[in-house]
């Protein structure tokens, strides 16, 4: 297991403990799909409510990190960071899609003795397209041909 | 080490494998952009280990 594996696995035992629902996305879920990334956070997708706003506290004491809300007034975003990494909550993503309409599509990913769900390649580039800013705008060419060499594959094995 | 030579050889030749084959299907992916998508997609399915967190170290470099 590579050190980013372990970051994962902690991650994910601190949300199997707090019983959070999370779906991650961004690059870190983009690397899971095997897209040629890296990231410095690992981005997740949850419900906006206050039972979720408890868990996050939860979250944090488990993984020994620290709750901050960085200003963000369009996604309200809530951040757990350690020296190591920064783990990111956002409740709505700039494609609009619904949680369970991304949860519909994501995928179930084994990680250490957990698992997590992933986000689909297509919700991700959705949501980077939509968010427009200039680091998501960076990475589009690379995700959109990562989707589009893996759709290829699958036809080409089908 | 022989047995690690082995596995990064067939993966470069399963790379070329794909390259071969879709290269034609996507003209406007770069072919340096296309060999590392399919390394990066391809490693991953034969249980590469995964690398993507990037980190600061204490002389300020970025290091994978």
């Amino acid at each position: 297991m590579s050190a980013d594996e372990r970051v994962l696995a902690r991650i994910t035992t601190a949300l199997a403990a707090a019983k959070l629902e999370a779906i991650m996305v961004g690059n870190a879920a983009a690397a899971l799909h095997g897209a040629p990334i890296t990231t410095q956070d690992v981005d997740f997708f949850i419900r906006h409510t206050p039972r979720n706003l408890s868990k996050l506290k939860t979250f944090a004491s488990r993984f020994g990190g620290v709750l901050v809300q960085p200003y963000d007034p369009v996604s309200r975003m809530q951040r757990v960071m350690t020296t190591e990494v920064a783990v990111d909550f956002v409740f709505e993503l700039s494609s609009h899609k619904k949680f369970e309409s991304v949860r519909s599509r994501a995928t179930r990913v084994k990680i250490g003795n957990g698992a997590v769900w992933i986000a689909s390649l297509e919700d991700i580039v959705a949501a980077k397209e939509a968010a427009g800013r200039p680091k998501d705008k960076a990475t589009l060419p690379i995700l959109k041909d990562t989707l589009r060499t893996k759709q290829k594959m699958e036809k080409t094995t089908a | 080490m022989r047995k690690a030579l082995t596995k990064s050889a067939k993966l470069a030749r399963d790379i070329q494998q794909w390259q071969r084959k879709l290269a034609p299907q996507l003209p406007d992916v770069d072919a340096h952009d296309l060999h590392l998508i399919l390394w990066s997609l391809l490693r991953r399915k034969r249980g590469g280990h995964l690398h993507f967190l990037l980190r600061q170290r204490k002389d300020g470099a970025y290091v994978r």
